[in-house]
Formats: C-alpha cells, sequence, structure tokens
C-alpha cells in the first residue's frame, strides 16, 4: 500500500501501484479538485504538481511518486491565497471551470520555473492545455497579472 | 428562441432506447411536484426569523441573502446573472449574497424548473425576477416603516437597509426579518429606474469562481455517496456493431472490477470499485463485434451522398445581369464537453436519487420515474456543475442509463464516458451541404439568392432588405446522431450564407463591409453594430500582402458582427491575427460575463472552422481525444476584442449569438488574404493549408512587395526566394479568373527578381496576383483605383 506526500499531509492509498494519481486522488482518497478530462496526457486537465514540476496524474502511477511531495489544487493554498487564485479571481478566468484547476497548476509549474514568463513562455507552457470553453485570452492575462505585472 | 433547438433535433424514431438516440427534453410537459435535498448542499437550517417571501430569496437574521437559482451553470454565468438581478431589485449588499441551485423540493406548485438552453433565460426571466426582487424589497419597507410608525414613502433601502428619508434611523434586512414575514404582499411593487441600477450592468466575477479555483467547486463527476460503485458501458465500435461473443474472464480477473454484466435496455457494462479498475477491466475484454451493419460508411461516402442529393438549382430570371454560384460543406463536430457525460444514480426498491449535471432537470425526473415505474414524487434530481454543456446536456440518454445501471446492480453507481466513449456517444452537430446561387443586377444590386441545403439550414440570416431568399432544405438519414450543438442551425447557414454575401459583393466589385450595411434598414440595430465593428477595425486602411480583413454580421435576439484579420503564409499556413466582436445585447447584466461568453465563441467559432471536425471510417468515430478532434490552444490564440453596445432594449441573449459570424468573417478574411475562397470545413483540410500538412514538399519562403498597391496603371512587382530554381512565374486574374499577365521574371544569382507591369485597360477592382516558384507559391490581392 504506497504512501504518498500530499499537499504535505503523509497518505496511505489504499490501490494497487500502477494505477495513476488521479484516480487514486479522485475514487480512493476523495479529492476531487483533479480533474479527468481525457486521461492519456492530451489535455491537461489532471495536473498537478511532484516536487514544483507540473505532471499530468492521469499517467503518473502512484508507485512512481512515492517519496516525492505532491502538490493539489486543493494544497496551492489554504484560502484562494496564492498569486494565480487571486488573479484568477480577479479577472474572472472560469466558464464552465473544469479545466481550471489543471490550467492553474500548470502556470504555477511555469512561475516557479519562469517567474516573468513573457507571452512566448506562456505559449510554449501552456500550449496542451485545452479549454473547451475558451478562456485562453483571460488565463494569459491572470498569468501576467499573477507574475505582477 | 425555442426554434434554436427544436430546428435539428430529430423526431424520435424508435421506442427502444439507445445510448445517444434518446430524445432532447425541450418542450416536454413539466411537473411541478418535488421533494427531497443534496447531500452535498444540506438543507438550510431555516431560522424562524428568516425571511423568504418567494422560492427565489431567503433573507437571514444575520444579513446573508441566499438566492434560489433554477437554472443549470454550464459556464455562462448564469447563477451569476440571475442573482444579480434579484439583488438589485432588492437593493441587496452584494457581499451577503449566497446563491444556491433550486431543489425540486423548493419550487412551489405552479412553479417548475426550466430547460436552460437556448440562450433565452434571462430574455424569459428579467421581468420576473426583477418582480420578486422588487416585491421583496417593498415588504423590507413596510417592515421598517412599521417599526418606525412612519409612512413607507418616508423609508429609503439601499445595501441590504433602510432609512429614514430625513431622518437618522437606520435597519438592517437581517433586524427586519421577523416583522417583515408577517407583512401582506404588494401585488405591483414599484421597480427601480435603471438609472438608479447599482449592480445590474457591473462587472460581476461569476459567483462560483472562488470555489472553482480552490478545487472545491462540484461537477457531477466529484460527486461521492456511500459504497458507490463506477461503471463504464461497452462501446460499440461502429454504429450499427453487436456483439458476436464476449469473454469476460479476464476482465473479471482485474483487481476492483465487480462484475461484467449484460443490462437490459442498454447493454453490456462494467462495474468496479473505481474508475481506473473499470477501464482496466473493459480494457481486458476479449469481444468479438459484428460491423457489418455500415462497414462501407466512411466520410468520403457521406459527403459523396450530401453533395449529390441535390442536382440543380432553379434557373434565375431572365435578364438576371451575372449570376454566381457556390457550395459549402461543414463536417460532424462533437460537443466534447471539457467534463466528459456522467451521471450518478441510486435506484432503491422505491426510490431513487439521481445527481446529473443536465439542462432539462425536469426530464430527467420524469423520464427516470417512468422507466423505474415509480411516481415521480420518489424520484430525486440533484444538479451539480456543468462542466460545459453547448447543447449535449439536453439529452437524458446518460441520465437513463445511470438509472438503468443502478437499478441492475442494486447500488448506487457513477456511470461516466471516458473521453473516447464520449466523442462516440453524442448526438451531433450534422455535416451539411450548402447550394448557393444568387443573381445580381448591372448596377451590382442582389437580385435573387437561391439557398439550397443538405441536412443544413438556412435560417437566423442578418435582416438584408433583398427579396426573401428561396429556400430548401433536404435530409439524409446517416447513422450518427444529431442534435442541438451551441448556435445550432446558424453554425452552419450564417457560414454559407455570409460567406456567400461576400461573394457576391465581389462579383458586384462592391466592398463587402459597405455592401451588407447598403442593404441593412438605416438605424437598425445590426447595422450600427456592423458600423461600430468596422469602424474599431478601422476597416479601410490597407492591409500588407499576405493578410487580410473580413467581416460578417448575425442577428439572432440579439445583433452581432465580428471582424477578423488574418495572415496566410506563403506555405498556406493561416494565423488568425485579431478578432473584433460587436454586440447589442439589450441592456447589460453583467458586462464581464457577457465578454467572456464573446470570447468563448470566438474560440469556438475559431477552432471549428480551422481544426475540428468529427470524422467515420468503416462506420465508426476515428476522433479519440482533443489531440484528433482539434481545438484551439493558447499559442493559437488571436487578440479579441469584445465591444458592448450600450444597450435599452430588454436584456437578450448572448451564450449562443457570439459564435455563428464569426466562422464567415474568417474565411472571408482568408479571401482578402489569399484570393481563394473557403468553401469547405475546417480549413486546415482544405487546399489553402493543404500544403503545410505535407512533409514531402521543401518549401522555400517567397517574399513579395506589391508598389504601389492600390494602383492606377503600373506597379512594381519584386521580391526573393531561397530556391536553385532560374525564375518564377508570375500572373495576374481578376476576380472571375481570367488571366490578364502572365509572364516568367528571372532570378538575380541572390535569388531577386522585380518586373514592372502595366494594365491601363483594366477596369478599376480587385486582382489577384500569384507568384510562382517550383511548388512554392504567393498569392496577393492588388486594387486597381
Ligand atoms: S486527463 Fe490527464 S491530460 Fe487529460
Ligand atoms: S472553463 Fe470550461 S473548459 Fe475551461
Amino acid at each position: 500500500m504506497p504512501t504518498l506526500m500530499i499537499n504535505g499531509q503523509s497518505r496511505e492509498v489504499n490501490a494497487p501501484p500502477e494505477m495513476p494519481l488521479l484516480w487514486a486522488l479522485r475514487d480512493i482518497l476523495n479529492m476531487t479538485g483533479s480533474k479527468y478530462g481525457c486521461g492519456v496526457g492530451v489535455c491537461g486537465a489532471c495536473s498537478v504538481l511532484v516536487d514544483n514540476q507540473a505532471v499530468r496524474s492521469c499517467l503518473a502511477p502512484i508507485s512512481t511518486l512515492v517519496g516525492k511531495n505532491i502538490t493539489t489544487i486543493e494544497g496551492l493554498s489554504t484560502d484562494n491565497s496564492h498569486p494565480l487564485q487571486k488573479a484568477w479571481i480577479e479577472l474572472d478566468v472560469p466558464q464552465c471551470g473544469y479545466c481550471q484547476a489543471g490550467q492553474i497548476m500548470n502556470a504555477a509549474a511555469l512561475l516557479i520555473s519562469i517567474p516573468k514568463p513573457t507571452d512566448e513562455d506562456i505559449d510554449n507552457w501552456m500550449h496542451d492545455d485545452v479549454c473547451r470553453c475558451g478562456t485562453y485570452q483571460r488565463i494569459r492575462a491572470a498569468i501576467h497579472q499573477a507574475a505582477g505585472g | 428562441m425555442k426554434k434554436l433547438i427544436k430546428d435539428i433535433v430529430p423526431a424520435p424514431t424508435r421506442r427502444s432506447f439507445m445510448l445517444g438516440m434518446m430524445v432532447t427534453g425541450v418542450g416536454v410537459v413539466m411537473s411541478s411536484a418535488y421533494s427531497q435535498v443534496t447531500p452535498f448542499e444540506p438543507v438550510d437550517s431555516l431560522s424562524n426569523h428568516s425571511f423568504s417571501p418567494s422560492t427565489e430569496i431567503k433573507i437571514d437574521p444575520d444579513g446573508t441573502i441566499t438566492l434560489t437559482i433554477a437554472k443549470s451553470e454550464m459556464g455562462q454565468g448564469i447563477r451569476t446573472s440571475f442573482a444579480m438581478i434579484l439583488a438589485e431589485e432588492l437593493d441587496a449588499d452584494w457581499t451577503k449574497v449566497i446563491v444556491r441551485h433550486a431543489r425540486p423540493d423548493d419550487m412551489k406548485a405552479n412553479e417548475h424548473i426550466d430547460t436552460t438552453g437556448g440562450s433565452n433565460s434571462i430574455l424569459l426571466k428579467y421581468d420576473h425576477l426583477r418582480k420578486v426582487g422588487a416585491t421583496a424589497r417593498a415588504i423590507l419597507i413596510a417592515a421598517a416603516a412599521q417599526q418606525w410608525n412612519i409612512s413607507p414613502e418616508n423609508c429609503v433601502s439601499k445595501n441590504s437597509s433602510i432609512s429614514e428619508i430625513n431622518g437618522t434611523r437606520t435597519v438592517s434586512y437581517g433586524e427586519l426579518t421577523e416583522l417583515a414575514s408577517i407583512q401582506g404582499i404588494p401585488s405591483n411593487p414599484p421597480l427601480k429606474s435603471s438609472t438608479d441600477f447599482s449592480i445590474i450592468g457591473t462587472r460581476k466575477a461569476h459567483i462560483d469562481t472562488a470555489d472553482i479555483v480552490s478545487g472545491k467547486a462540484i461537477y457531477g463527476l466529484d460527486v461521492r455517496v456511500p459504497n458507490m460503485k463506477y461503471a463504464l458501458y461497452i462501446n460499440p465500435p461502429a454504429f450499427g456493431a453487436f456483439i458476436v461473443s464476449i469473454d469476460t474472464s479476464q476482465a473479471l480477473k482485474v483487481a476492483g472490477v465487480l462484475k461484467v454484466e449484460f443490462v437490459p435496455d442498454l447493454g453490456y457494462v462494467v462495474l468496479a470499485e473505481n474508475t481506473y479498475s473499470a477501464i482496466k477491466g473493459r480494457e481486458a475484454l476479449i469481444i468479438q463485434w459484428n460491423t457489418d451493419k455500415h462497414a462501407t460508411l466512411d466520410s468520403a461516402e457521406i459527403s459523396r451522398q450530401l453533395q449529390t442529393k441535390i442536382s440543380t438549382l432553379p434557373t434565375l430570371p431572365d435578364g438576371t445581369f451575372s449570376t454566381i454560384e457556390a457550395q459549402y460543406e461543414l463536417p460532424y463536430l462533437a460537443h466534447a464537453t471539457m467534463e466528459p457525460m456522467n451521471c450518478l444514480a441510486d435506484v432503491r426498491d422505491n426510490r431513487a436519487e439521481i445527481w446529473c449535471g443536465t439542462q432539462v432537470v425536469d426530464y430527467v425526473r420524469s423520464e427516470s420515474a417512468k422507466r423505474l415505474g415509480m411516481p415521480i414524487e420518489s424520484v430525486i434530481v440533484n444538479v451539480p456543475l456543468l462542466g460545459g454543456g453547448f447543447g449535449r446536456r439536453l439529452y437524458i440518454d446518460i441520465a437513463i442509463a445511470a438509472v438503468l445501471i443502478s437499478k441492475a446492480f442494486k447500488m448506487p453507481v457513477l456511470f461516466m464516458l471516458t473521453r473516447y466513449d464520449d466523442f462516440r456517444i453524442d448526438y451531433y452537430r450534422p455535416a451539411s451541404y450548402h447550394l448557393c446561387k444568387g443573381g445580381l443586377d448591372a448596377s451590382g444590386n442582389i437580385t435573387d439568392i437561391i439557398h439550397y441545403t443538405v441536412n443544413g439550414d438556412n435560417s437566423g440570416m442578418p435582416p438584408y432588405q433583398i427579396s426573401p431568399p428561396t429556400t430548401s432544405n433536404e435530409l439524409i438519414n446517416f447513422p450518427l446522431p444529431v442534435g442541438a450543438w451551441r448556435s445550432v442551425g446558424h453554425t452552419s447557414s450564417i457560414f454559407a450564407y455570409e460567406c456567400f454575401i461576400d461573394e457576391l459583393a465581389f462579383a458586384a466589385k462592391k466592398d463587402p463591409f459597405e455592401f451588407r450595411r447598403a442593404m441593412l434598414p438605416v438605424d437598425s440595430r445590426l447595422r450600427i453594430v456592423l458600423e461600430k465593428a468596422a469602424e474599431l477595425a478601422n476597416w479601410n486602411s490597407p492591409m500588407p500582402a499576405g493578410r487580410g480583413r473580413g467581416i460578417a454580421c448575425y442577428s439572432w435576439s440579439s445583433d452581432v458582427a465580428h471582424v477578423v484579420e488574418v495572415t496566410v503564409s506563403s506555405k498556406g499556413q493561416i494565423k488568425v491575427d485579431r478578432v473584433i466582436a460587436v454586440i447589442d445585447c439589450g441592456i447589460v447584466i453583467n458586462p464581464m460575463g457577457v465578454e467572456a461568453q464573446m470570447q468563448g465563441a470566438v474560440v469556438d467559432a475559431l477552432s471549428t472552422a480551422l481544426k475540428s471536425e468529427i470524422t467515420i471510417d468503416k462506420g465508426g468515430i476515428v476522433q479519440q481525444t482533443f489531440a484528433d478532434f482539434g481545438w484551439l490552444t493558447i499559442n493559437e490564440m488571436p487578440k479579441i476584442e469584445v465591444h458592448i453596445m450600450p444597450g435599452t432594449r430588454q436584456p437578450l441573449g448572448v451564450g449562443e449569438m457570439g459564435f455563428p459570424s464569426v466562422t464567415p468573417a474568417l474565411c472571408n478574411a482568408i479571401f482578402q488574404a489569399t484570393g481563394k475562397r473557403v468553401r469547405k470545413l475546417p480549413i486546415q483540410k482544405t487546399e489553402i493549408s493543404s500544403v503545410e500538412s505535407n512533409p514531402q514538399t521543401d518549401f522555400n519562403d517567397l517574399n513579395i512587395n506589391v508598389f504601389p498597391n492600390p494602383i492606377t496603371t503600373f506597379c512594381t512587382i519584386s521580391g526573393s526566394v531561397q530556391t536553385p530554381l532560374t525564375e518564377v512565374s508570375i500572373s495576374i486574374e481578376n476576380i472571375l479568373g481570367s488571366t490578364i499577365v502572365k509572364l516568367n521574371s528571372p532570378l538575380s544569382d541572390t535569388g531577386q527578381f522585380e518586373e514592372i507591369i502595366e494594365f491601363p485597360l483594366s477596369p478599376a477592382g480587385v486582382y489577384f496576383l500569384t507568384v510562382t516558384c517550383g511548388e512554392s507559391r504567393s498569392v496577393h490581392s492588388i486594387i486597381k483605383t
């Protein structure tokens, strides 16, 4: 039974080691903030941080994550105080909102890696995160705002 | 607005149940008796002192105002807009407002939960919601007046409190709840003047945004109840396929798989402890399918049938100066909601509870009750957030499947479609074919338009002052179920019509904006909106070679116009640079929400114009993920500029109105840039961009300059190209395709060429310059004045 470090807490996961993190989060731990959009790594809705890197949780077997720090949308902050969450609220980025946890987690990894991203950096980093509702223009503006300008 | 939906919803052809084959809930008689509550939204502890004069409004002694909204939220912002209208007339403190989804048991005997669709929620409910808010406010004022023993005329409300005019006393709504509860209900409370609005018309973030960005928002797939199981359907690989043999032994060995069984009226289902086990279990099944029924059906065959259904169009009257014909074709589209379709059902012996992100709450309930043979009161439907709708959640096939599965296994079951399934089980936007013929008189005015379609639509046209088009709609039934998809038939009708209007404008040698403008009634809202779009685009400013600007408009409920600017590279690669979207939707409730819908509609329209399609091979759907369906991503985004006209009309629809005119504006822009008409979607499959996808061809960039442009008698065409070849060929055609110049130009050692070309005798108008070098080609428009 793998033990994972999720949002700073040690969690025993009663699941086979090959189970992708997404399903362990959603169906075993009842943490439903990370979303299922495709299951094959092409939409980004399931993105989480693993040791501060963006990872598609639908593709990451839990056995590969033991001993690593996993951050999900629920753990980004306890009170929506992360600069991205603040910017997302201020600019009202979400429409249906279903893709947004993934968008925010990918943007969080971007800001860790490039604190002041240019438009091109955003294009390169976020170009495989699908938003069916088409909120891209506000996503871009909110990333810039969260980056402080 | 109902028409938008009804147009292409097929008549029910069979009574037996098949996924993706259910009939829409639109138009179904709604039931009004309800019971029960949602487990994830606990019952409010009804304080004795809370004041609730209507289903929609409850005010607690601590000042909290709970607004109950009977509309499904799928990203269109309806919960926020409805709350804003109520709060406005109530004079509520917006920071004290909480919004919840209506539960069936909230509804009174004469109330029901309406269908959410057709972009008509605000249109139909604006007056009602204002009255509800104003009634509550009038009661609170009466209560304050009674408390102070003064006339209500001497009281004024603001920001959840009432103060005495010419006095110092103030009382909050929370403090008045008890006294308000014993007041009579006024029949005609005064409504605010729009000049006094302080909430309507302001920018408000969606009330769900904070929960969405913290991961707390609950969508259908997120609902969890004790002992629930997870189910997947065994999906036929093709329409009409059936199982010849099935070996479940390996699947049943997969950890977490509970059962693989045939569910009556549905098909085989894998039941598991979690989604992953269900997926793995399904993969381990060994199934032999018979796919003979539609084995030869593919997209080419569908296209062939669409194209050959109508052989000739009527002839135009004698004396028509010129006749233009064009055919347009659109592919099938899936809804592809970001949250795949799902429903959780818990069917017990004499009651059932359902959690379903649906646009038709009442229909899910009544149809489930019917299937289960239960009285409607025994069925509870809870509505979480919808991860996108676009029309897909008007259909109840998935809800009914969940009910049947839970009934069969006697457990609470979350039935879901994987993304792969979601592309296969849908009511697609139909593929369609449009034949257009138009006549012009000698002055370039439209005399006639004929617009025939096969599986298309020819309604919703801009109100041009021309004789009404002659229309006809032919229908071919293919095995793919079709249904309402955002903007419904107008995704096809406006594409064809507004592209064709552009073709007529060119044939008439008229500017496409002026051509449209002249046909719109003076002072009509659409004409004003179109003018605004042209003004914002600086319409008459010249575009550099390789770039183009296109315009189109649309009027349905709201009035909308779009200008799209594109760059087309010499390799045919299309980049959308800028989209100007102008809308007049009457009084604007939430500009932030209107802007979001207009932006989203542009992405929707550009994605489906450029990339997305559902194709068929051997009778089955080809697409499996967003990667092969094709969807715009952030790096492909143009700059979208939304302009909302100040409106005085009653608030109109927005959700679907921002889509239809984007597609033709884009295609018209491509024509301006290249001289080539796009008549088949998606564009990335057409000739203009096909060179891009051919990896064999090694293209060298042709850089072309035309100076001056516009020209009077002659121009210099120069350029450079990296090539081992020694010459380029230059040709100039007029808009009717006749070649007026053709020559070869030698290349210098460094790949430069230059030619001075005179064509003094040719008439003024648009000409197309094509420079070809080997397999590289570059097309530019030249304007002769
Ligand atoms: S669900 Fe993981 S990338 Fe789509
Ligand atoms: S907000 Fe709906 S998919 Fe992105």
